[in-house]
């Protein structure tokens, strides 16, 4: 009773984890409030002093609720099936809570529990569901024990109990047990567990990875899963500013100055991460867009394990290098810092690059996270553009990912993109250009000033005369937000910011572009790299007004305001949660972003590794490792293509001699049934009728006694009675019964199968005694 | 002991585990996610380690059966089972049990009913939890044997699915062995024990005399050889002559018991052999499929009329009276008129293994008290003061404590229910 007990505590903790964990990953507290709470009731009302479980009837009802709640969930979570199903395995779970559990139900709550860990491994990458994972698979693996001998030691009790006679009351079996069984089966299990971890690093490693996962794609785009709030690769002006977004760390980076690593600036260095260019803005819809004339412009770059070098720098401007760990790619994007002059990733193959407007995107859609490294040059390099197109090849038709819009997505050439690009405004472009002109006036320019000192100016004027604020203003009518925010409210968050300075900046013919991207700030003292997070997420203005017309960073936001946004307060909680996103950190990067490349390097590692330790060049377990390591390629080549091809020739003739086998048994069968001349629709139902005969047959073969193939059942029955009428009364009876079902029409009710179970028992009875 | 063979088999366990690692690995495959990889090494891990294990464990035990003396129809029979692991893994969730005839299932491989053999109502299951390396332990399997007769032990069969249930081994151990099953016992009414133990073996009531040294008889004249003690001195002193008491002898009750098999037929005809009634309501179906009489009506009579008689036996021991027993129509040993346990135990033995299917016609030369046949004769009054009583088994639930009752408690060393121990209380004394 102890390990019933003791096994039913267990059960109830997995599910519990498991629920937990699902709305961890999800992330939903609503859900994890609501389902935790009544999945907790559960324990008291079913396993509480005056505990019972409910009614059969009202688990029924509850299930059907359930059935419809998916239907419905299906459609709230936009049709996202890992959602909605793994909610609807967490209803249907906690509903079997309340209900009587025999093993059957136990064993549904160990595999709806084990579906909804799969499901929810499919929504999360971070360290905390990692961990409960963990803890998940050792309480299954205890669970699954106890399990089995809960579910063993039943089935003994059971068959006691159908073989007792009736009102006897047969007690369960007590538990027979050696001495020092509790230490036994702990260190079993413990033995179980450690060679099921091992395995499974093992298999984790050697495992390939085709590196194009396609659900989670779609998971990072649900709207749930991936709140709007954070980067995004438009700007809408009417909607939440990106600023408002959680604190749930985006990236991790850390910056070096010439291969030396770049410490903490006192003062509070930060960065401008750029992600999106936009350099369409919409009047309609108020909202800033890349063109569609940037996608045939994207070059569809393969990067090399050693990097691929983007532009050639002369030699006495020195390089910033940043390494970046991506915790999970959203949207495909690959965050920089302009002008990218270099690319590596151990993650990534290919990347999409547009020299334009410096958009990197990766070639890739699975899930998980991306390391990569980039640089650039430490300051303004003066017509780089020119290097980029000495560099890099001739644009290719590349299917750019970006949104495209209508019939601005046709390829223009170099001069109508130096023409058109960034430089269209038109939303009262007469008003904003006398507002520039007004604003260069009080500080003594005027047009004809160089386009540093105007571009200077109009964000000093943003920066100094406007008023940073989170919050959206009220647009009144359909007045357009930039114009508004410019001569109405002259407050606003960052999006409006750059914005205002980009229409500003376009009134007076001087291209601009939003950029959208994140503030990087935040240093983690005991990572030694900076944190970024999803309310870091920000946006500014590109422009052409550095030496040599090269694309200049504007940002037009107060910084003041924009860095005590950002600011972290340090107390003893920031080194603690320094050091919990440390952990992750390294999580992310050891598990998380572990793909083909990453496998490759660790095999081809193992490998030196095992080299240098047992002194050959090459041993079978090298070889192993070093076969897994190529087992891609080898996939890709002719010899591993030869055996599988075939390995399913050989599957296919097992499946066509299988299939040939079951054709000539049925043949046989029905040959033996008499029912040849039946039409196909009913032999199906007959033949499982007449089953018993068939069985009556083959034990009658088995001693001796075949049918010939010209005799009727009913004579060879008649043959039998008359050698042995105390042998052979059954088959007599069974045949009988045959001739009943098959031509009888009489159904195989409950009193003839009880017939025919005896009959089929005591003819066999009479022939294992005669046998022996 | 021989160590048989030893078979793996894949059960459903095994292959709803395999179709999830299936199902695991493509989602990880189709959606590339690290997680999934994790939770597929997983699963592969504990495949490995349950076919390490299952190959590993059971491969030094031994087992050795241990069977009680006899058992009795429908009574709880514990079969006992000296398991040693001589291992160094431990062996978890063993299940011991017993098979018969060829196949794996018995009597051949796969079918529909290979179920428990002829004389037991199902298999014997014992369960060990557990058993460290080294370590010997004692399980028992219950089982409730069904017919009289020999009961013949082949097979030992243990098998484990330990950890996760996906690969069953089974060890079978050939182990012959037998156990004589006796018919079922019922307890007797007290009123027709005592009637009958009044009468001795020509059917007359019994007689104290002379001679013993029970209960006062009489007094005559002192013998030379006599006791000083048997001296009736009131008596001398008052005649003058020695006068001597005389004691009654011990005459315990007798009784012989005559089994008539011969009139089997003429008993049918009257009805008897009857199927026990099935009980109403929802428990009819359960009963139905669990206990298929399927003998005849005649064995069935038979059966009955042998049970009638190892009861009046062993109520007829338990009460001290002395028995002895005779069968007509089927070849027996005839038993004289005696009290003993060995006696009785070897009357129960014959009666278990009587044959009924070879009739005889050989009359054993004896004067009876009782009779029983497989037809109806109800015991009363009047019938008991004549010279020979007939007992009719068809009137068998007429004799009986609680006819309906699955077990008997004759034989059994459980006590009574306290439900039960009203009812017996409440049964008159004596007739």
């Amino acid at each position: 009773m102890q390990l019933i007990f003791l096994f039913r505590r267990f059960v109830f903790a997995q599910v519990l984890l498991g629920i937990v964990a699902f709305c961890i990953a999800e992330p939903n507290p609503g859900m994890l409030l609501v389902a935790g709470a009544i999945g907790v009731l559960a324990w008291y009302v079913t396993e509480g002093p005056s505990g019972r479980p409910l009614p059969r009837w009202v688990i029924n009802l509850a299930s059907l609720v359930a059935v419809g709640w998916l239907l419905l969930d299906l459609k709230w979570q936009n049709w996202q099936v890992v959602i909605a199903m793994g909610h609807f395995t967490m209803w249907l779970q906690i509903i079997l809570l309340y209900a009587h559990k025999s093993n059957r139900e136990y064993a549904q709550l160990l595999v709806l529990s084990l579906m909804q860990m799969v499901g929810a491994s499919l929504l999360s990458v971070s360290m905390l569901y990692g961990v409960m994972l963990a803890v998940y698979c050792v309480i299954a693996l205890i669970t699954i024990l106890l399990f089995h001998l809960k579910s063993t030691s039943d089935r003994v009790w059971e068959a006691n109990r159908a073989a007792a006679p009736r009102r006897s009351k047969v007690m369960r079996p007590e538990p027979v047990v050696g001495r020092g069984y509790r230490w036994h089966f702990r260190f079993t299990s413990i033995a179980v567990g450690l060679v099921c971890v091992a395995t499974a690093v093992a298999v984790f490693v050697v495992m390939p990875r085709t590196g194009d996962g396609r659900m989670a794609g779609d998971l990072a785009n649900n709207p749930i899963t991936s709140p709007q709030a954070g980067f995004s690769q438009q700007v809408d002006l009417k909607s939440a500013p990106l600023s408002e977004g959680s604190k749930q760390p985006v990236l991790n980076m850390t910056v070096s100055l010439a291969g030396e690593p770049l410490p903490q600036d006192p003062e509070g260095r930060s960065f401008l991460l750029r992600g999106a260019a936009l350099d369409h803005y919409d009047p309609d819809s108020h909202r800033w867009l890349r063109s569609g004339s940037m996608n045939p412009r994207d070059l569809d770059l393969t990067l090399p394990p050693g990097g691929v070098r983007l532009a050639e720098l002369p030699d006495d401007v020195p390089e910033h290098q940043a390494a970046i760990t991506l915790r999970q790619i959203d949207l495909n994007t690959l965050f920089t810092i302009a002008p990218v002059t270099y690319l590596q990733s151990e993650n990534i193959g290919r990347v999409g690059f547009n020299p334009i407007d410096q958009q990197v995107q990766a070639q890739r859609s699975g899930a998980g996270a991306v390391i990569y490294s980039l640089r650039w040059p430490s300051r303004v390099v003066p017509d780089l553009e020119s290097r980029y197109e000495e560099e890099l090849p001739e644009p290719q038709a590349h299917p750019g990912i970006y949104p495209r819009h209508g019939a601005m997505n046709r390829r223009l050439t170099k001069e109508e993109i130096e023409a058109q690009y960034a430089r269209k405004w038109t939303v009262q472009r007469d008003r904003i250009a006398k507002l520039v002109t007004d604003t260069l006036q009080e500080r003594g320019l005027g047009l004809d000033a160089d386009p540093m000192r105007i571009a200077e100016a109009l964000t000093d004027h943003l920066s100094t005369g406007f008023r940073y604020a989170l919050e959206n203003p009220q647009i009144v009518g359909r007045q357009d937000p930039v114009v508004e925010f410019l001569f109405d409210h002259r407050r606003g968050h960052c999006e409006l910011f750059a914005s205002g300075l980009a229409a500003m900046l376009r009134s007076v013919d001087i291209p601009a572009r939003v950029i959208t991207g994140y503030r990087v700030s935040e240093y983690n003292r005991i990572g030694g790299y900076y944190v970024v997070r999803r309310s870091h997420a920000h946006a500014w203005v590109e422009a052409p007004v550095g030496p040599g017309g090269a694309w200049v960073t504007l940002d037009a936001t107060p910084p003041d305001e924009v860095a005590a946004e950002h600011a972290v307060a340090r107390n003893w909680l920031t080194s603690v949660r320094e050091l919990y996103e440390h952990i992750e950190f390294a999580w992310i990067k050891s598990v998380v972003a572990y793909d083909q490349r990453t496998r490759e390097a660790v095999l081809t590692q193992i490998n030196q590794s095992i080299g240098e330790v047992t002194d050959e060049r090459e041993s079978w377990f090298g070889r192993i490792i070093a076969w897994f390591r190529d087992l891609p390629q080898l996939w890709r080549s002719d010899q591993i293509s030869y055996t599988l091809a075939g390995l399913i020739l050989i599957a296919i003739g097992l499946g066509v001699a299988s299939l040939v086998r079951t054709l000539v048994v049925r043949r046989r069968r029905l040959v033996a049934l008499q029912l040849t001349a039946m039409p196909r629709s009913r032999r199906r139902g007959l033949t499982r009728k007449l089953r018993f005969y068939l069985i009556m047959l083959d034990m009658l073969e088995r001693h001796g006694y075949v049918r010939p193939q010209w005799q009727s059942p009913f004579s060879f029955a008649q043959e039998l009675a008359e050698a042995n009428p105390l042998r052979f009364d059954p088959v007599v009876t069974l045949t009988e019964l045959f001739y009943e079902i098959r031509f009888g029409h009489r159904d195989l009710d409950d009193d003839r199968r009880q017939k025919i179970r005896a009959h089929l028992k005591q003819l066999e009875h009479a022939l294992a005694q005669r046998s022996t | 002991m021989k160590h048989n063979r030893t078979r793996y088999s894949l059960g459903h366990g095994g292959l709803v585990y395999i179709v999830t690692t299936g199902l695991i690995l493509g989602a990880a495959i189709y959606t590339q996610a690290n997680l999934l990889f994790w939770g597929f090494g997983l699963m592969i891990g504990g495949l490995i380690v349950s076919l390490l294990l299952t190959i590993q464990t059971m491969r030094k035990i031994e087992v050795r059966r241990l069977l009680p003396a006899h058992g009795v129809v429908r009574e709880h029979l514990a079969v006992r089972y000296h398991v040693t692991n001589r291992s160094w893994l431990p062996v978890f969730s063993m299940t011991i049990s017993e098979n018969w005839g060829r196949g794996r299932s018995g009597w051949k491989r796969s079918g529909p009913i290979a179920e428990s053999p002829y004389r037991l109502r199902g298999r014997p299951y014992g369960w060990v939890m557990h058993i460290g390396p080294q370590q010997s332990i004692q399980a028992e399997a219950p089982c409730w044997p069904a017919r009289r007769g020999p009961l013949r032990f082949e097979r030992i069969v243990v098998a484990t699915s330990f950890p996760f249930g996906m690969v069953r081994k089974l060890v079978e151990f050939d182990q012959s062995a037998e156990l004589v099953v006796y018919p079922r016992l019922f307890r007797m009414t007290r009123r027709l024990i005592t009637s009958l133990s009044e009468m001795d073996v020509s059917g007359r009531k019994h007689v104290e005399r002379a001679g013993g040294t029970e209960e006062f008889f009489g007094l005559r004249e002192y013998r030379v050889g006599d006791s000083l003690k048997m001296v009736d001195w009131k008596r001398t002193a008052r005649t003058g002559e020695m006068v001597a008491r005389e004691m009654t002898q011990p005459t315990p009750p007798r009784m012989m018991v005559l089994l008539d098999l011969t009139r089997t037929a003429e008993a049918v005809e009257a009805g008897a052999g009857r199927p026990e009634p099935e009980p109403a309501g929802r428990r009819r179906r359960a009963h139905r499929r669990r206990r298929e009489d399927l003998r005849s009506p005649a064995a069935r009579a038979e059966d009955r009329a042998i049970s009638l008689t190892a009861s009046l036996i062993c109520d007829a021991y338990f009460h001290g009276c002395q028995i002895g027993l005779a069968v007509i129509g089927a070849a027996c040993p005839v038993f004289s008129v005696h009290h003993s346990l060995p006696h009785r135990t070897r009357m129960l033995e014959a009666l278990a293994r009587l044959d009924t299917s070879t009739p005889t016609t050989a009359r054993p030369d004896v004067t009876p008290s009782v009779v029983i046949w497989p037809g109806n004769g109800r015991w009363d009054a009047k019938t008991a003061r004549a010279r020979v009583v007939t007992l009719g088994a068809a009137d068998m639930d007429e004799y009986i404590v609680n006819p309906r009752s699955e077990t008997s408690t004759l034989l059994s060393r459980r006590v009574l229910p306290a439900s039960r121990r009203d009812e017996v209380a409440q049964l008159p004394l004596t007739g």
